[in-house]
């Protein structure tokens, strides 16, 4: 069972109908027992960095997030927002991020001259094996809706590139 | 590279998808959770549900639809229709929304635009604007068309933009329905002023029309309804037709 997390900021119904769709048992839950209990989680977000990390803080959740992030190691996905929380912070807002991977969420910056929010259905290349994306062809598209981009500081930790023009090879 | 977007747009009344010219002389075009799978089936890249009643009365019944029709969709999905406030548009979200189109709403109170984008992100707050030509200039209307404002059309583009909208849904009233090609001039205008991507929407008739708004650079993406709707252009040939014209789209 997966347990979508709740903090009053996320396109909720898309994910949880996503997961349907593929046959992965999920529910919505922002109860701190319910994802203490939590296997696998994900975090979604639509939304400000700094009002996420507030909500999270002020529902209690942060510490519960941490303890399954660190010490119990559970798989966790972060979508969208969610995945710019897992950083140590993000351009965007002052408050820090869950720092679980060492750097932080960028605004794109407007040298690119692309049109931002970066909008629409996109190539991914990716930079390393995983079993997250070693099934997907190359040009499998995915649709990108966002400002910021998350840039790890080490590129060990990062799975794929957003491929536009905008990062030249 | 981003591929130019090819939207549908279900306008609902009543629970049924309609579809009028020049915003009136509505006509019925089918089941809206029906025509939303088709699409999808279709290679759409996104879909727009925009409830023209909009009353508070027929508010549960909208949100009842939007989560049906998430539940079969798995493209961005962006509802709008009398949202008037933050918790309109979370009640969306939470029924599977997307993004969330504003416009009269936005235009009596700009400021829930950037009450949105702070609670849900810019990504998620589309401004839809319908103009019209009136001389020499084009105006925003409200209200679904029937309220002339004192809005220029690219100033209030700039204007949604600096507030934090994330996308602009601009709709020519006097293309709307007529099958007779996008207002490529204003829309190209916007586009190129604003720096959020913009959606041009009324007057497709046929591929060409796509083809013709895309080659000038004139938006991002292209809405359509009665086509789609009455199987006048089929997504797929459209798309084929597209790529085989250099324009770079999802297959």
């Amino acid at each position: 069972m997966i347990t979508i997390i709740n903090y009053g900021m996320g396109n909720l119904g898309s994910v949880l109908n996503m997961c349907k769709r593929i046959g992965a048992p999920a529910k919505v839950s922002g109860d701190l027992d319910e994802v203490s209990a939590a296997t696998k989680l994900i975090l979604p977000g639509v939304g400000a960095f700094d009002n996420a990390m507030k909500r999270i803080c002020d529902l209690g959740l942060y510490d519960v997030l941490d303890q399954k992030a660190r010490f119990e190691q559970i798989p966790i996905l972060g979508i969208c927002l969610g995945m710019q929380l897992l950083m140590e912070g993000s351009e965007e807002g002052k408050l820090p991020g869950f720092g679980w991977i060492k750097g932080h969420a960028k605004l794109f910056p407007s040298a690119l001259g692309i049109k931002v929010p970066h909008m629409g259905w996109n190539l991914v290349k990716k930079t390393r094996p995983s079993q997250l994306i070693d099934s997907l062809d190359e040009d499998s598209r995915f649709y990108f809706v966002h400002s910021y981009f998350v840039q790890a500081e080490s590129r060990w930790q990062q799975l794929g590139l957003i491929l536009e023009r905008i990062w030249k090879d | 590279m981003l591929t130019k977007r090819i939207i549908p747009c279900l306008d609902i009344k009543n629970g049924r998808t309609v579809k009028g010219i020049n915003f009136v002389d509505l006509r019925d075009a089918g089941d809206p959770v029906e025509l939303a799978e088709a699409y999808v089936s279709q290679g759409a890249d996104e879909l727009v549900f925009l409830d023209i009643s909009a009353t508070l009365e027929t508010r549960g019944t909208l949100i009842d639809l939007v989560r049906r029709i998430a539940e079969v969709i798995n493209i961005p999905f962006t509802v709008g229709g009398g949202v008037r406030t933050v918790d309109d548009a979370r009640d969306l979200l939470t029924a599977g929304a997307d993004k969330v189109a504003v416009n009269s709403s936005a235009i009596l109170r700009p400021n829930l635009i950037s009450e949105m984008a702070a609670q849900f992100g810019s990504q998620c707050v589309v401004v839809a604007m319908d103009i019209r030509l009136l001389g020499d200039k084009w105006m925003v209307f409200s209200r679904g068309g029937t309220q002339k404002t004192d809005l220029e059309a690219r100033d209030w583009a700039l204007e949604v933009e600096q507030r934090g909208a994330g996308e602009i849904l601009l709709t020519s009233m006097d293309h709307d329905g007529t099958k007779s090609g996008f207002a490529l001039d204003i829309t190209r205008k916007i586009s190129q002023a604003a720096s959020i991507p913009v959606i041009a929407s009324g007057g497709a008739g046929s591929k060409q029309h796509f083809l013709d708004l895309f080659n000038s650079d004139s938006a991002d993406a292209a809405l359509a309804a009665s086509i789609f709707h009455f199987h006048e252009v089929a997504i797929p040939d459209l798309k084929s037709m597209l790529l085989a014209n250099h324009i770079p789209v999802r297959v």
